[in-house]
């Protein structure tokens, strides 16, 4: 992957920016790694870990790419989420909540979980 | 799919015959005990624990690659234990001792269809994420790694104790796409929640360790913001992150009692998100390279 790259101020870097680079904290710690879409919420959240500088692909991901992308893990999300089958034995155990999709915790965590890859996370 | 599920009763497991298999598993080492139940112990020095980690090789080769895998970003190569805990913090040091033993102690078994990667995979993302949640809610965030860490261990036992019992059970969850704990039930007549308990006691687990366990499918016994429902809620959070990497992967219902006992806003949520997956790659990193 010979992927060019530019080095730009914080201050320049906008959302649907990809890094390409991981982004270390002063300890050294990962904060972000290589490949992540940069958001507005990443950004302050940059900001407030005092970053100056990100390293940016310069022919990075197509915005169609990226569509493309988020819609692949937003249909993994509802798969990971699909209704359990029944078991025919007799003793299955019951799970605990019953299903009301979008009504009770399950459905809670789910929507959340959509609106977060729907944002872009990867 | 292509293996039908066995016939019911066929693969029964006699609890006392878990019981049995349990009392002939080896005890585990003074050094890792004394590291489970001392979770609240930051006293313990560097020293001592360098003493302890160098008696054992494996143990002393992982620490050094953990500690200069890129997770820790150290300019200068890191050569002797010392050196290596005083970089990680005891606390890493301490969960890095714990995986090992317990991946020692359940070495891969000969079990069709049992993902040993993608069990400790799950396991590492669960204890990070409970590490998060716990800072999110000012809980000790040591017990919450560790019971995360913890947290599936019956499923272990069953994996390398009953081999051919447990490559039924994920044929028939296969063959149903139910989730793997109903299937435990219905072929097994047991469950991975059951053994793990069992498990907790005969190895002396701390109280809240036992708790995590024996609650993490059914927090609501277990008080609102218990550890229990911190691991219930950070399971089925890291299943729909997809960190397992179990393409066949259901996430676990989440009980509305341990949902609203944490209760956060989804702000908190997404950036709970955030930062396990950001964890997790760093220390997946570090111990999967």
């Amino acid at each position: 992957m010979s992927h060019r790259h530019l080095l730009i101020a914080l201050a320049a870097a906008e959302p649907g920016m990809t890094l390409s680079d991981s982004v270390l904290d002063t300890k050294g710690n990962v904060l972000l790694p290589t490949g992540t879409v940069l958001t507005a919420s990443l950004l302050e959240s940059l900001q407030r870990h005092q970053i100056d500088s990100v390293a940016i692909a310069a022919d990075g991901v197509q915005p169609d790419d990226e569509q493309a992308e988020r819609a692949r893990r937003m249909a993994r999300v509802e798969r990971l989420f699909r209704p359990s089958g029944k078991f025919s034995a007799q003793d299955g155990g019951d799970n605990g909540a019953p299903p009301v999709p979008g009504h009770d915790a399950t459905g809670i965590l789910q929507d959340y979980m959509l609106r977060f890859r729907a944002e872009g996370n990867q | 799919m292509s293996a039908l599920p066995p016939l019911p009763g066929s693969q029964k497991i006699d609890p006392a015959e878990v019981i049995r298999h349990l009392q002939n598993l080896p005890t585990l080492s003074t050094v890792v005990m004394d590291l489970l139940n001392a979770v609240d112990d930051d006293d313990i020095d560097i020293g001592t624990l360098a003493r302890k980690v160098s008696h054992d090789q494996a143990l002393t080769a992982k620490t050094l690659r953990f500690a200069n895998s890129s997770f820790f970003g150290s300019q200068s190569k890191v050569t002797t234990i010392q050196q290596a805990i005083s970089l990680l913090g005891v606390r890493s040091v301490r969960h890095l001792i714990i995986a090992t033993a317990l991946a020692e102690q359940f070495p891969d078994s000969a079990c069709t269809g049992f993902d040993s990667r993608a069990f400790w995979r799950h396991s590492n993302a669960t204890a990070v994420c409970c590490k998060v949640l716990a800072m999110h809610l000012h809980l000790n965030q040591d017990y919450a790694f560790t019971a995360g860490l913890l947290h599936d261990i019956g499923r272990l036992v069953l994996v390398s104790r009953f081999p051919q019992q447990y490559a039924a059970v994920i044929a028939a969850r296969a063959a149903a796409d139910c989730h793997l704990l109903d299937a435990e039930r219905a072929v097994l007549g047991t469950d991975h929640v059951a053994v793990g308990t069992v498990l907790a006691a005969q190895w002396n687990f701390s109280e809240t360790i036992r708790k995590a366990i024996a609650g993490h499918h059914d927090p609501e016994a277990f008080g609102h913001a218990s550890i229990a429902s911190v691991v219930h809620v950070a399971n089925s959070i890291v299943q729909a992150l997809d960190l397992g990497g179990l393409e066949d992967d259901l996430v676990a219902p989440v009980s509305q009692v341990a949902w609203d006992g944490l209760g956060m806003e989804e702000h908190e949520y997404a950036r709970i998100f955030r930062e396990t997956e950001m964890q997790f790659d760093a220390v997946s990193q570090a111990l999967f390279d």
